[in-house]
């Protein structure tokens, strides 16, 4: 099915797009008419469990802070018609930041962007940027690689799993990041990895998570938000890692640690710097990790021994000062090819390209 | 006790006036019942008329937007329409639409035919996918007797698997490796009016309501149609071409929807998402019950419709009221719709014999 001319052609344009894009010729920074008025815009409810509700946590914080009007609009379909008309509704009545919450937005977003240059938008997990438009994810898989850590220790096997959505880039590196973590502290460990297809179902994330406990699995990841993993894990006497939001409330007892989103930390610099009028987009979308607060893991429990506890400082420290990645090399997938060389680490480029498991890893076949 | 009777008439001829002023009535009830749910839900009630009727249906944005989301319930009513009435239960045009989408992106992915006739065979295309998908639930009726209420609807899934298999395998996005195709090109796009986010897609869409009340209204095979839909026995006694009637309207039953899933991808979204054409299933067999099967009534219950979603959007934007209760709401507004119907099929009267009933 896959056409590898025009393929490969399109992966030539990216690369030349971004070659282009490395050195943008500055424009002035963004200038704000008027006072700012802030419109989050949601594809699902804001009070999800999960994602969603890490921004809107950064929201209220935003909104405490800045003293700014926010509106939020729940429900605002991933097609390009609803967000563009929902973007024209919040226009016309004098807003003038506008923060979308998915990448299935990004194309809508775009538009709108160029349709009025003098409103600012900002687009978590999108993928296009321009003038006045600036997409954001966070390095997540720092935090995974720290939990990685954890996890690995206190595993009383070599069994750990990991349950995900969908084999994308953002969420592989999340595993990844993981089993390079497991690596560091449980060299003989493998982490099973199973994809739900699902971003959301809990009687599927249930279901594999009894398949991974049956197989003796000591440690529980979950890179996704429902509930269910969490008792599942807690009933078997088994650890777990959560994501986005702290889900210690979900298994009181075996919760290990969670990978967390602190999206105040990006949000409100941002919208202080569009009121300044000092506010330049990232041309390859702003990209912070744990470095700049926007990602961490939760408080360890005591069941973590102090050393390991040390280790993660330490990394953490060595993480923040630039001198460590999770994926320095050499990097080796699962079916023994070298992505990359000892001595070097991932490039952004080849982050959002990661369409690959790496070994420590098992399953996960896509 | 009482010797007050309420009685039911069936009306024998209905004019278009009453039904016009029924269904008008029926829409005024249900706004009104959706509007006391709002102001329980906390909208402020002074903004409320402007907000939703003049901003919907008045406003130059608020149309545009409400013709947009319009294309394609035209052509979802037109396809539940063209199988309602053969009494084909088709309640997978969800999956059609998603076959045509695909069929539409096959052929901007490959590069399909000269530039200046993609556009066009990306359109055939989509109807071609649509009508295969469901040539499948119609073969299985025809030659084995199967229920097709049942086919279509798990149909349905499989080509959301097929949808989703595409996406996140080769028709990946390679720019950012997001469950997306590639963009299409400019000449793979239908091209915008100029009016909001309305493209000439809408154009595609009158057309053919136009061809359809032709068919289903003004020709042979309109007839044939209508005399199997009512008694099939009484069809095929009298030589009436029935499998071949039932096959043509059941395969345009699927283009309709294939098209429709062609118009969003070319005129809207420019490219493949997962989130296409969600809950189009129910929409089209709401419109063709409201329009009682009649194309040309398709046409503002489908406008109609698509106002009642573009309100939707507007409240949770002005309001932040929740999905749940946009939901309710429209829901309310659709029962009302439909129930009106009774009142324009029967006339109530109360009966007060001027006899007294012996005791």
């Amino acid at each position: 099915m896959r056409n590898p001319i025009s393929t490969s052609v399109l992966s030539l344009a990216a690369i030349a797009g971004s070659l282009l894009l490395a050195n943008p010729t500055r424009a002035a920074p963004f200038q704000l008419e008027g006072d700012p008025k802030i419109a989050f815009i949601y594809a699902t409810t804001a009070r999800d469990g999960g994602w969603n509700e890490a921004i809107d946590n950064a929201r209220q914080e935003v909104a405490d802070e800045l003293g700014y009007p926010v509106a939020v609009a729940e429900s605002i379909p991933e097609d390009a018609s609803a967000l563009k008309n929902a973007i024209d509704l919040y226009v016309q009545r004098g807003f003038n930041i506008i923060v979308g919450t998915t990448y299935g937005y990004s194309d809508g977003i775009a538009d709108a962007a160029e349709k009025y240059p003098n409103v600012a938008f900002v687009n978590a997990s999108g993928t296009t940027n321009s003038d006045n438009l600036e997409s954001f994810y966070a390095r997540t898989y720092e935090g995974w690689y720290l939990a990685g850590i954890a996890a690995g220790a206190v595993a009383d096997n070599d069994k750990l799993g990991m349950l995900a959505g969908f084999p994308v880039s953002v969420v592989n590196w999340d595993i990844n990041g993981f089993a390079r973590g497991v690596q560091v502290s449980n060299p003989d460990a493998n982490v099973s990895v199973l994809y739900t297809n699902s971003w959301w179902d809990p009687v599927k994330e249930g279901q594999a998570t009894k398949s991974l406990l049956e197989q003796d699995t000591s440690v529980i990841a979950n890179n996704l938000s429902s509930a269910s993993p969490f008792t599942e894990a807690e009933k078997a006497d088994a650890y777990s890692v959560g994501f986005q939001l702290d889900m210690s409330a979900q298994a009181p007892k075996r919760h290990l640690t969670s990978v967390v989103f602190h999206w105040d930390k990006y949000l409100i610099p941002t919208i202080k710097a569009i009121a300044a009028g000092t506010w330049e987009p990232n041309r390859n979308g702003a990209f912070p990790g744990i470095a700049q607060g926007v990602v961490d893991i939760t408080p360890l429990p005591d069941s973590v021994p102090a050393e390991v506890k040390q280790i993660i400082a330490d990394k953490r420290a060595a993480i923040i000062a630039g001198e460590l990645t999770p994926f320095d090399g050499p990097l080796i997938a699962q079916d023994d090819t070298e992505k990359l060389p000892s001595g070097e680490s991932l490039s952004d480029e080849q982050l959002w390209a990661m369409d690959y498991l790496i070994q420590g890893t098992v399953g996960g076949g896509q | 006790m009482s010797n007050v009777r309420l009685t039911l008439e069936r009306r024998q001829r209905i004019s278009t006036l009453r039904s016009t002023t029924t269904y008008t009535l029926g829409l005024l009830i249900g706004l009104a019942c959706g509007l006391l749910v709002l102001l329980a839900a906390g909208a402020p009630a002074s903004t409320l008329l402007n907000d939703l009727v003049i901003q919907v249906f008045f406003s130059a944005m608020g149309l545009a937007q409400t013709l947009t989301l319009a294309v394609p319930l035209i052509l979802v009513g037109l396809s539940a329409t063209a199988a309602m009435r053969l009494r084909f239960w088709n309640v997978g045009i969800e999956g059609q639409l998603w076959l045509g989408a695909i069929g539409a992106t096959l052929v901007a992915i490959n590069d399909v035919g000269s530039d200046s006739l993609r556009l066009p065979t990306m359109l055939i295309m989509s109807a071609i996918a649509g009508a295969a998908w469901i040539a499948v639930p119609l073969i299985l009726k025809l030659k084995a007797g199967v229920n097709e209420l049942v086919v279509t609807l798990l149909l349905s899934n499989v080509a959301y698997l097929l949808l989703q298999h595409l996406l996140f395998g080769a028709w990946k996005d390679p720019v950012n490796s997001f469950p997306v195709s590639p963009r299409y090109g400019d000449n793979e796009q239908l091209a915008s009016l100029g009016f909001g986010n309305l493209h000439s897609g809408i154009y595609i869409a009158l057309g053919i309501t136009l061809l359809m009340a032709i068919l289903v209204q003004k020709s042979r095979t309109g007839f044939y149609i209508d005399v199997i839909g009512h008694n099939r026995p009484t069809a095929l006694a009298t030589g009436i071409p029935v499998t071949a009637t039932i096959t043509l309207m059941i395969l345009l039953s699927g283009a309709l929807a294939g098209l429709a899933g062609g118009l969003i991808v070319t005129g809207v979204e420019h490219r493949l998402t997962q989130t296409i054409g969600i809950n189009t299933t129910f929409s089209g067999i709401v419109i063709a019950f409201i329009a009682r099967f009649n194309p040309l009534a398709v046409l503002p219950t489908a406008i109609v419709l698509a106002g009642i979603y573009n309100a939707g959007g507007t409240l949770k934007v002005f309001y932040g009221i929740p999905d749940a209760i946009v939901v309710l709401i429209q829901g309310i507004v659709l029962l009302t719709l439909l129930m009106i119907q009774f009142f324009r099929s029967y006339r109530v009267s109360l009966l007060r014999p001027s006899i007294k009933q012996p005791t």
